[in-house]
């Protein structure tokens, strides 16, 4: 017993010294300049990739920024790319790098705004009431009045998103920069969402189908039919229709059937006297439920689509090769990535894969017109001066051609350069395969995809030339065609009044639409009834809002 | 010393203690297989029990991240000054209620049970954490959670059930409270102090919730939030994504393999601590 | 009465003295008590304020009791508190027990090495995530999954186990003990090897049965554990079961799925922070939290037990 009693002692004791010690060693560092940014500031720029005549800073600063979406850890004194940054503009920084996961990204930085401890820059990914919330409290910085004076490229990108002006005017002042997601490349006058219909062409060349650049839901249906009934690609059991995830199918129904129902703007528009309505109260999304509910019940789509996670209905089609038609996400970096999943199936995507855009039954393509951003830059309250004046000239050069080329191509006559037409030539290793953003960090690793942002990289891989030049086309032709397919009363437009409301009515109305219709064609009983007793239910919270939006 | 015969009931108790390992263990073996097998295969066989053409390509992506030593260094450090931490609080506080009536003892056992019920939530936490100066440092994680009060309350009852007459016996030695807890309570209450190790180290070792909060230096972040970040990094997105993230997609077998890579460290001092909760302690024995 | 009081006083005084090597024992987890539980403590003063980043806790304005009216307004609110209910009685009852058995399933088991070898195993699934053991239910439990495929084997129909809303509650409490029973057994177990040897070598002299031995020793000795245990997941009813429920459920079974986690979390993802409202709904849950916790541990000590505290 003696024995137990002194080891017992022994390991506890042991254990407080080994606590003590290290504690003596833990880096218990905080604030600027503690991150590994190790400071190379009396480095001279490099004159050869200096671009043009610049001010020049004499105040070493750090600067620390919120950035999502990259990985941390890039030491921007370890290669050229990012040492250029340091020593133009005498700076450090302290990247705290987060995922895009909302409890990550978002989350965090609400703790930090609220409790007074923010980043003195964050890109972050708001609504615009929270925006306003922070805006009134002064929670977050307001830039000076003449900031777009003294940045006007910075200024001019803000022109591409239109929540930025009615932002402006309704908090007096700008708080935000919102960053567009197409700029000085935009593809179509409209924007519209890109997702494409990813389907088997050699399948549809065996079944004698026709292929088009559009398909209406009736036509895929049947396509799914001839599919399922001939198997052309001998698949066996496992052969699915649709595979298509809940979020996704919302777009076939009801949205090509009465497009304001659609999830984009949680069903609010403006009716012909101008007065605000919600539609999944109206009788023409319950026809198309309808529709949606014969489909799902025919076994046109697959039979347990509501457990998709993300990415599971089209993996069918690109990795498994079970299902002929998918409706995925439509930017270059997907196609290339469903492209890859085909090859490594043993199948050759120029052979059999066909890309068209859904349209309704009337031809048109229907959903509401995109509010061309992702996110905002915040500042803090607290910034310095020098601190804020230092990040608006970084963002503003990235803004300019200049920028964009530097930091979507690397340097001029070392990483790319222009032929007689004037277009972009790549000089990077074509040995580094990837597209604009990982060509890129192949050769400089401290290239994050987000540093100094405001415009988003979207813009830019439709003209890189370190993607390949037939996706970037696809991609633009897609643009064009939904714009020509389309007119207001099909790509709605935005409703701002809605998206500018905050109130608690709101949020208490919130929810996910395209789950919404799944549960009720999913439900047991009659449609019908199930859909007027969920109207019933809905209304208690979304007329609140519906009296709100319309001054009552 | 009893005799080897199995009764028909010992046969019965390991016949249903078989079939309950055969419950667990085949998705665990599941859940290994996929780490070890592409994206393709568990698409094709989801309930795979051995991969067909086993690959390591999930726990390169996985290990070949360098934040993951940093990760690793940071848990253990979170581990080894933490659970010192909880138990000394945990237990003297356990012990200290645990003793004969003494005025205020109701007022402090209802006072650490509010705590259980009620919290502040994470921001007047995070500002305290800031009062203090504790914030970016891993202080901020360990000091965060100090007693569990769910396992105050099980090695309170444990010590409750100890003889009191042990203690005044102890007593009239001459011991101090501080001597009998160490020499006398904690080595009968081997069985609840193993226990409530066990549990700290894993509470320690998967902290992340707090650590995301209150961490913003790269250089201090603990495993669970690197591996968080690794497994949503290789989930493509719409604004994200590289190729090289796009290539590696296959966020179910990196899961499985983060999974595994955490668990194992746990799963090596289990062995240490489970003969100290299985195994009788002789109470009579020691009390005479 | 001037008498007695001092006296009191004194007496208190003295006894205060007389404990006071107690005191100075917990004096290091009080001071952390004071320092990091009840320092921020005073967020709980948000249920009935609206917060403000510039006032901070203390500075931002009062406004009574309005957050409590918004959070009653919704039917959706008192539905979820309902499902919260049901679901979490559900889990009392199927679910509580089944680490006991466990414990004294492996406490009865004679083969020392499997005995350690199967505790070890079963403590396993509590080191994996929801996000993981739900895609491994999903495809379990799917139309082509591997159960499904037993069924229509022994020539039965298939079952739809993910979409029908009857089946939701069984898988959470199958699938919850698969994960965490064994992990939970490990408090019996510790609560089973401080039982003093010396009673089940009477109870062998006295000649009892295996079952009269686990019914007079082994339970008797289990029950105060037992209770504490019980009492402590009373007062959790209105808690628990997000990470579990948010991973396992799909539009199929929403209705019968909204808990007051997932009902805060559908309201509060992606509006604006409302930390007012968020607090308002995690008071009126503390709240009916104690109440349970207080009912049932007067209830334990009414029916003769000891109670939470002894």
């Amino acid at each position: 017993m003696k024995k137990s009693t002194r080891t017992l002692c022994a390991l506890l004791s042991g254990l407080l010294l080994l606590m003590l010690a290290l504690a003596a060693c833990t880096p218990t560092q905080e604030g600027p300049g503690a991150t590994g940014t190790p400071a190379p500031a009396s480095a001279p720029p490099s004159s050869s990739e200096e671009p043009g005549a610049k001010k020049t800073y004499d105040e070493h600063l750090t600067l620390s920024w919120l950035m999502a979406g990259i990985k941390s850890g890039g030491d921007y004194s370890g290669d050229d790319w990012g040492r250029y940054w340091l020593d133009t503009y005498n700076i450090d920084f302290d990247i705290i790098a987060t995922t895009i996961d909302v409890s990550d990204w978002d989350e965090r930085l609400r703790v930090w705004i609220n409790s007074g401890d923010m980043p003195d820059v964050a890109h972050a990914e708001y609504a615009y009431g929270e925006i306003e919330t922070y805006a009134s409290q002064d929670a977050i910085y307001r830039l000076p009045d003449n900031w777009k004076e003294r940045w006007p490229n910075l200024a001019k990108t803000q022109d591409d998103v239109p929540i930025a002006a009615i932002a402006e005017e309704k908090l007096g002042g700008t708080y935000c920069l919102w960053r567009p997601v197409f700029s000085t490349n935009r593809p179509s006058e409209r924007l519209s969402y890109h997702a494409l219909l990813y389907m088997r062409k050699d399948w549809m060349e065996a079944c004698g189908l026709e292929l088009k650049d559009t398909y209406s839901p009736s036509e895929l249906a049947e396509i799914a039919r001839t599919f399922l009934e001939k198997d052309p690609g001998n698949v066996g059991s496992s052969l699915v229709g649709l595979s298509i995830r809940t979020y996704d199918l919302a777009k076939l129904w009801p949205t090509t059937d009465f497009s304001q129902a659609c999830n984009i703007g949680d069903g609010y528009y403006k009716d012909a006297n101008g007065q605000f309505q919600w539609a999944p109260a109206d009788e023409r999304t319950l026809e198309s439920l309808k529709t949606y509910q014969r489909m799902y019940k025919e076994g046109v789509i697959d039979p347990e689509f509501y457990t998709f996670t993300r990415y599971e209905g089209s993996q069918k089609f690109y990795v498994q090769g079970t299902s002929g038609i998918a409706l995925e996400d439509g930017h270059a970096i997907l196609i290339t990535y469903i492209r890859n999943g085909l090859i490594a199936q043993g199948l050759d995507p120029d052979k059999v894969l066909h890309l068209a855009q859904l349209v309704g039954e009337d031809g048109k393509y229907h959903y509401r017109e995109d509010a061309n951003y992702w996110g905002q830059v915040i500042f803090s309250p607290d910034i310095s001066d020098e601190k804020f004046e230092r990040a608006m000239d970084i963002l503003d050069f990235c803004s300019t051609e200049e920028g964009q080329n530097l930091v979507n191509m690397g340097f001029e006559g070392v990483d790319w350069e222009r032929d007689e037409n004037g277009n972009y030539v790549s000089l990077l290793d074509p040995a580094i395969q990837g597209d604009h953003l990982s060509v890129m960090a192949g050769k400089y690793p401290s290239k994050d995809s987000y540093f100094g942002s405001v415009v988003l990289t979207d813009d830019f891989a439709l003209v890189s030339p370190n993607y390949s030049t037939d996706i970037q086309d696809t991609v633009r032709r897609f643009y064009k065609l939904r714009d020509e397919l389309s007119d207001e009363t099909t790509l709605l437009p935005r409703e701002y009044d809605y998206e500018t409301l905050s109130s608690r009515e709101k949020s208490q109305a919130t929810m996910d639409l395209a789950d919404e219709y799944a549960k009720l064609i999913l439900k047991d009983g009659d449609l019908e009834e199930n859909w007027k007793a969920w109207v019933a239910e809905k209304m208690a919270v979304v007329q609140p809002v519906l009296d709100q939006l319309n001054g009552k | 010393m009893k005799n080897k015969r199995l009764t028909p009931a010992d046969i019965l108790i390991y016949l249903s203690i078989g079939c309950l390992i055969l419950i667990i263990v085949v998705p665990l073996v599941n859940a290994v297989a996929i780490s070890f097998s592409t994206q393709r295969e568990y698409l094709d066989r989801p309930l795979l029990l051995f991969p067909s053409a086993p690959t390591l390509e999930n726990y390169r992506n996985l290990l070949g991240d360098r934040r993951i030593a940093t990760g690793f260094k940071t848990s253990l450090m979170i581990v080894c000054l933490g659970v010192p931490l909880n138990l000394f609080l945990t237990l003297s506080l356990a012990y200290g209620t645990s003793r004969p009536s003494f005025p205020g003892k109701k007022f402090i056992l209802g006072a650490i049970l509010f705590t259980m019920l009620f919290n502040g939530g994470i921001l007047p936490l995070y500002m305290q954490m800031r009062e203090l100066k504790l914030t970016n440092t891993i202080w901020s994680v360990v000091l965060a959670s100090g007693v569990n009060v769910f396992y105050f309350v099980i090695a309170r009852n444990f010590f409750c059930s100890i003889p009191q007459a042990l203690v005044e016996s102890a007593q009239l030695d001459g011991a101090g409270e501080w001597r009998i807890l160490f020499s006398i309570i904690l080595p009968l209450a081997k069985p609840i102090v193993a226990t409530v190790a066990l549990f700290c180290i894993v509470d320690r070792w998967n902290e992340w919730y707090n650590a995301l909060i209150f961490i913003r230096n790269n250089d201090i972040v603990p495993l669970q939030v690197v591996l968080r970040s690794i497994v949503m990094e290789s989930n493509i997105s719409s604004n994200t994504s590289s190729m090289e993230a796009a290539a590696r997609n296959f966020d179910m077998g990196i899961k499985m393999a983060a999974v595994i890579v955490t668990t194992l460290p746990i799963m090596c001092i289990f062995p240490f601590l489970q003969k100290h909760f299985t195994k009788g302690v002789m109470v009579g024995a020691i009390k005479s | 009465m001037k008498k007695t009081v001092p006296r009191k006083l004194s007496r208190l005084g003295r006894d205060i003295w007389k404990s006071r090597a107690i005191y100075g024992l917990m004096l290091p987890g009080l001071i952390w008590f004071v320092l990091f539980a009840y320092g921020p403590m005073s967020g709980l003063l948000l249920a009935f304020k609206t917060y403000s980043a510039k006032g901070g806790i203390w500075g931002s304005p009062w406004c009574g009791l309005e957050n409590f009216g918004y959070v009653f307004r919704d039917a959706a609110f008192l539905r979820s508190v309902f499902t919260t209910l049901r679901i979490n009685i559900g889990r009392l009852v199927f679910q509580f027990p089944v680490p006991i058995i466990l414990a004294l399933l492996l406490n009865e088991c004679a083969g020392k090495r499997y005995k350690k070898a199967a505790q070890t195993i079963f403590t396993f699934p509590y080191f994996l995530s929801w996000v993981i053991v739900a895609s491994l239910i999903t495809n379990t439990l799917s139309m082509d999954g591997l159960v499904n495929g037993v069924l229509s084997v022994l020539g039965l129909d298939k079952v739809n186990f993910l979409g029908s809303s009857g089946m939701f509650a069984p898988i959470l409490y199958i699938t919850e003990s698969w994960k965490s029973a064994g992990w939970n057994a490990i408090i019996y177990l510790a609560a089973l090897s401080g039982i003093d040897m010396d009673q089940y070598e009477a109870a062998r002299l006295d000649g009892a049965s295996r079952w009269q031995t686990l019914l007079h020793v082994t339970l008797p000795n289990l029950k105060p554990t037992i209770i504490v245990m019980l009492v402590l997941s009373i007062g959790n009813l209105m808690t628990g079961g997000f990470e579990q429920i948010f991973n396992l459920s799909n539009p199929a079974v929403a209705d019968v799925c909204e808990i007051l986690d997932m009902y805060i979390y559908r309201v509060t993802f992606g509006s604006i922070p409302d930390f007012g409202f968020s607090m308002a709904i995690s008071l009126f849950r503390s709240v009916v939290n104690c109440i349970f916790l207080v009912a049932a541990d007067r209830g334990a000590k009414k029916l003769g037990g000891t109670g939470l505290f002894g």
